[in-house]
């Protein structure tokens, strides 16, 4: 009777113990899927912050893109040598004079600039070409943030016999359509 | 005799809990190993992925390159006012010309890009843009020369650049420029 007893009580035990493991196995499968729901929520949330940030990119150097177009307009391109980014520097100079263009390219601000200059003046007739910007457009005092890229200016140099000579610049603008 | 078999299947059902205690062990061990070895995979994709955008196609660098090359030097080849642009004057600078002033194109190549790089960038620890290189080579199908090279800052991981060809038979110079973040 008494050997019986102790068996009833082992297999109860068993039971038990079998109990146990699935909640363990149970515990490990939840700590585990909780595991790989953290590490990919941080896999996702770096990924996500990265395509923010080339979105971010994308939109400033399409901006670039828009504003270095402008350089190719009509209105600015230098025609004498095959250069799609040569802003003609002669041309932008009588443009700056001239108020009926202020509305032209629906801009707020335009302003064509050199990278190395001597002095720190605006151009004018007087003083052309030994100067370091040209304002053409400057509608308002408030007009946000610039989008710039870089271009070629080029003008006829009457020096030495006469020449042209193209030199580093930048192209500043702002305006609803360039964001 | 009946204390004797109690005490045998007790032991035997000791070590049984002890044996199976040991595969626990083992079990746990092998899922903490799987574990970890998926993560070092995750990373490793991570990681990979990362070094691969660490040089960056830049639109405003090519721009930059672009409008340079058209820049107009102060080295005239043969005669004034012949003055040569500095996509011109690298080529120069690789045959070894010298300009009509009697400076080396080299040398003049040398000056412009110093001015120029130093006017455009501004580089600095305490800035955005830690520093930058500027190279030119001659490759071809056979050789491959370096023409100049101008560095300025520190270059750290990442790094966002543009390169501009020029052909020059029987190869191609190419001119790259990189920002270092």
């Amino acid at each position: 009777m008494n050997w019986g007893g102790e068996m009833h009580s082992l297999y109860a035990d068993y039971s038990k113990k079998g109990q146990v493991k699935i909640q363990q196995m149970a515990f490990v499968l939840v700590a585990i899927m909780i595991f790989f729901g953290l590490v990919s929520l941080f896999y996702f949330s770096i990924r996500i912050a990265n395509l923010e940030q080339s979105a971010v990119s994308l939109k400033e150097e399409d901006a670039k893109e828009l504003v270095r177009k402008l350089s190719s307009s009509p209105e600015f391109i230098f025609s004498a040598n095959d250069c799609s980014n040569c802003i003609d520097l002669d041309k932008v100079l009588i443009l700056g004079e001239r108020r009926a263009y202020e509305n032209f390219w629906k801009l707020d601000y335009l302003e064509i600039e050199k990278v190395v200059s001597k002095t720190d003046k605006q151009c004018n007739r007087g003083n052309y070409p030994d100067c370091k910007f040209i304002k053409v457009v400057n509608e308002t005092n408030d007009y946000g943030s610039v989008v710039s890229a870089f271009v070629s200016l080029c003008y006829w140099e009457s020096n030495k016999g006469g020449y042209v000579k193209c030199e580093l610049g930048r192209i500043h603008v702002s305006g609803e359509g360039i964001k | 005799m009946r204390a004797w078999e109690n005490t045998c299947v007790w032991g035997g059902n000791k070590m049984r809990i002890n044996k199976k205690g040991q595969e626990e062990i083992v079990g746990f061990v092998l899922v903490i190993v799987l574990v970890a070895v998926i993560f070092l995979i995750f990373v490793g994709i991570f990681v990979r992925q990362d070094s691969n955008s660490t040089r960056q196609e830049s639109i405003e660098v090519y721009q930059f390159l672009d409008s340079f090359m058209q820049h107009t030097s102060e080295c005239a080849i043969g005669f004034e006012p012949a003055y040569s642009n500095v996509g011109e004057l690298i080529q120069q600078c690789y045959s070894n010309s010298e300009c009509t002033t009697g400076k080396s194109a080299c040398s003049i190549l040398n000056d412009t890009l110093e001015e120029i790089l130093d006017l455009s960038w501004n580089v600095g620890e305490d800035r955005p843009i830690k520093g930058y290189i500027f190279e030119a080579k001659f490759d071809s199908n056979l050789s491959s020369n370096n023409i100049i090279e101008v560095k300025r800052g520190e270059c750290g991981q990442s790094v966002r650049g543009s390169e501009y060809l020029i052909p020059a038979f029987p190869g191609t110079i190419v001119s790259s420029f990189n920002l270092c973040f």
